[in-house]
């Protein structure tokens, strides 16, 4: 009976326990939501006015955020800015995503944001209705490359075709010319740039402003996850910058060439068929200030952006797999 | 337990009068209020959270003009960020109904696995082997939720999508699903483990006096007698399900518009909020539609573990005597 006694006990002690328990992690997970978007007052740190005009002694704190197309260049960039410019202080971006940094920089808690997209005009306005004035800085260009699984036999699409497969309107491979049946389309989700350049600029371009994604279309939540489900899904089609296709083994997934309309001869995404302009589905690469930043008093930032323009920056985004706008 | 036999006063009665006999009472009785505040956090912070929820969410209906029958009613959830009513596209019904399915695949999976598990460790296994299973059971639940989703994804995903070709490439609410039920087995075994031990030793007596093997005891007896242990076992676990987000977010699919059955590609509640939160500016209509996703959330979490609970109390009081 003693024994029975404990169990008992054991038993009750165990309910409570787990209900608080449960209760204590939601907690926890509405704090974490609050702590999201509760920073909003905080206005773009390091408003350094004091700082020196001499190069070398210019400091002030930088914060950026957003697209992850841009994100390894931005990394790069970083370490070698500090090399020049010990003082000023750089808080890295997590590259959430085009969509999230112009978030964030609405509700001024970034500096810089990076985008792989132009800002739309319901963002520029809810900027000014907060008392910004974004300022583009056009830094790189890149290309969206259409993969599919490597076995698939597509040869070529052209834009109109890769505009139609994302709307949902061509719904089988076998209508391109491809194999793998009905087409299973992957993209990025709601927060990256890619996602709403593709629908903008490639589905309402080449079909119309009352066109829009597939409601069947199965979002990721970055470039890399994308890319491993098409590598697995024979009739899988997704799109991912330049800078991402080495976030997977090279053979992985297919790049298939585009042809910018039926009578021009398909192109395969690269450094020099974005340059001269011939890759159909290529775009710029941005980064967002509040006013310009070169009249900008954060010592830090006006060095940030330059630097980003100058021959170094821009020989570093080429390494990287980017195109150079000089 | 040598004074058992006495009369006791209250266990709270019975601290203050040991404590105005010691010295330092000042200091016993700064301790008592601190400790009863922190208890009394957890209540504060609950209600918190509703009312926050609420507020922020509630937003959307009353001062951005987003329409209650479009919220609940439209067929897709995308989280753009956009200030304008008539562009935003966002529905609670596809990541509810999402979240309804991965649940269901949850329980599908978890409940006869966790159940036998549980049958087995209190009324068949060794001491021994008990403690290994349970012990191993424990650390399962310990193992980070990002760990399963990628393993999910590389031993489930591409076999769901060779021998089924559900969902997008392997990719569905089911294998979501079948990922969850092993963060909700160990929950579930525990649990009804403890209550299957709970059973008074006499019913399992006779059971065996009249004849019954093994099965039929466990079956018969001991199942029946622990039935509302283990079905809070079951809400616990569901739960947990619910509230799952990492492995949905990468395993589930991500396709936000109307799930029909649970091998379609789907995002739940939680994958949608984390998707769009990063989109949610302070004047969109992501954030207070996204505030009032997370308040349904809530309450669907809130009223399982509430549910559990009673279930829990009503066995207590059974065998509690």
């Amino acid at each position: 009976m003693k024994l029975l006694r404990r169990r008992i006990s054991a038993s009750i002690f165990r309910s409570p326990f787990m209900v608080l328990t449960t209760l204590a992690l939601g907690t926890l997970f509405a704090l974490a939501l609050t702590a999201c978007g509760s920073d909003d007052e905080k206005s773009p740190s390091g408003s350094n006015s004091a700082a020196a005009t001499k190069a070398p002694n210019v400091t002030g704190t930088v914060t950026i955020e957003g697209s992850s197309t841009v994100q390894p260049y931005t990394i790069a960039l970083i370490d070698e800015f500090a090399k020049t410019y010990p003082d000023v202080k750089i808080n890295p971006p997590s590259g959430k995503g085009s969509g999230a940094g112009i978030t964030a920089f609405i509700n001024k808690q970034v500096d810089i944001a990076q985008s792989s997209r132009a800002m739309k005009d319901d963002e520029k306005s809810q900027a000014t209705a907060a008392g910004l004035t974004p300022f583009e800085v056009h830094i790189l260009d890149d290309a969206l490359a259409i993969t599919v699984h490597p076995d698939n036999k597509v040869a070529q699409l052209t834009f109109e075709q890769v505009a139609e497969i994302f709307a949902g309107e061509i719904k089988d491979w076998s209508e391109v010319g491809g194999s793998g049946g009905a087409i299973t389309i992957y993209t990025r989700n709601e927060e990256s740039g890619s996602f709403a350049y593709m629908n903008e600029d490639v589905v309402q371009k080449a079909l119309g402003k009352d066109k829009t994604y597939s409601p069947d279309i199965n979002k990721q939540a970055n470039a890399p996850a994308g890319l491993t489900a098409v590598s697995g899904d024979a009739s899988g089609i997704f799109y991912a910058g330049l800078g991402n296709l080495g976030e997977i083994p090279q053979g992985k997934v297919k790049v298939v060439p585009v042809s910018k309309d039926a009578s021009s001869p398909p192109v395969t995404p690269s450094e020099a068929t974005v340059k001269d302009k011939s890759y159909p589905i290529s775009r710029p690469l941005f980064y967002y200030t509040n006013g310009d930043p070169s009249k900008a008093t954060n010592a830090g930032l006006k060095a940030f952006v330059d630097y980003a323009l100058s021959t170094d920056g821009q020989k570093l985004g080429e390494e990287i797999g980017f195109v150079g706008i000089k | 337990m040598a004074t058992s036999q006495q009369a006791i006063p209250p266990i709270g009665m019975l601290g203050r009068s040991v404590m105005t006999r010691r010295r330092g009472a000042l200091l016993e009785l700064g301790a008592e209020w601190f400790i009863r505040s922190t208890g009394l956090l957890t209540i504060v912070l609950l209600v918190g959270i509703l009312i926050l929820l609420a507020r922020q969410g509630l937003r959307l209906f009353i001062e951005l003009d987003y329409p209650v029958g479009r919220f609940f009613t439209y067929g897709n959830a995308i989280t753009d960020n956009t200030t304008d009513p008539k562009e935003f596209k966002f529905g609670v019904m596809p990541p509810l109904v999402a979240t309804f399915w991965v649940t269901v695949m949850t329980l599908v999976f978890a409940i006869p696995l966790g159940l036998m598990t549980a049958a087995f460790i209190s009324e068949i296994a060794h001491p021994r082997v008990r403690l290994l299973i349970k012990s191993a059971a424990e650390l399962l639940a310990g193992v980070p939720t990002i760990i399963f989703a990628f393993v999910g994804l590389a031993l489930v995903v591409p076999r769901v999508n060779d021998y089924f070709g559900w969902g997008a490439g392997g990719l569905s609410g089911l294998t979501a699903g079948f990922v969850v039920s092993f963060v909700a087995v160990p929950l579930i075994i525990s649990i009804s483990d403890d209550a299957m031990q709970a059973v008074p030793v006499d019913y399992k007596e006779n059971a065996y006096a009249l004849g019954c093997n093994k099965l039929q005891a466990i079956w018969c007896v001991i199942m029946p007698a622990a039935i509302s242990g283990i079905a809070a076992a079951v809400m616990l676990g569901m739960a947990r399900a619910i509230g799952e987000t990492m492995i949905v977010v990468i395993l589930a699919g991500g396709n936000s518009s109307l799930p029909h059955d649970p091998t379609e590609s789907m995002r739940p509640m939680t994958a949608t909020i984390a998707a769009g939160f990063g989109n949610a500016s302070e004047q969109s209509l992501v954030r207070p539609a996204l505030y009032m996703t997370g308040a349904i959330l809530f309450l669907l979490t809130f009223a399982t573990t509430l549910i559990a609970d009673t279930i829990l109390e009503r066995q207590r009081k059974r065998f509690g005597r």
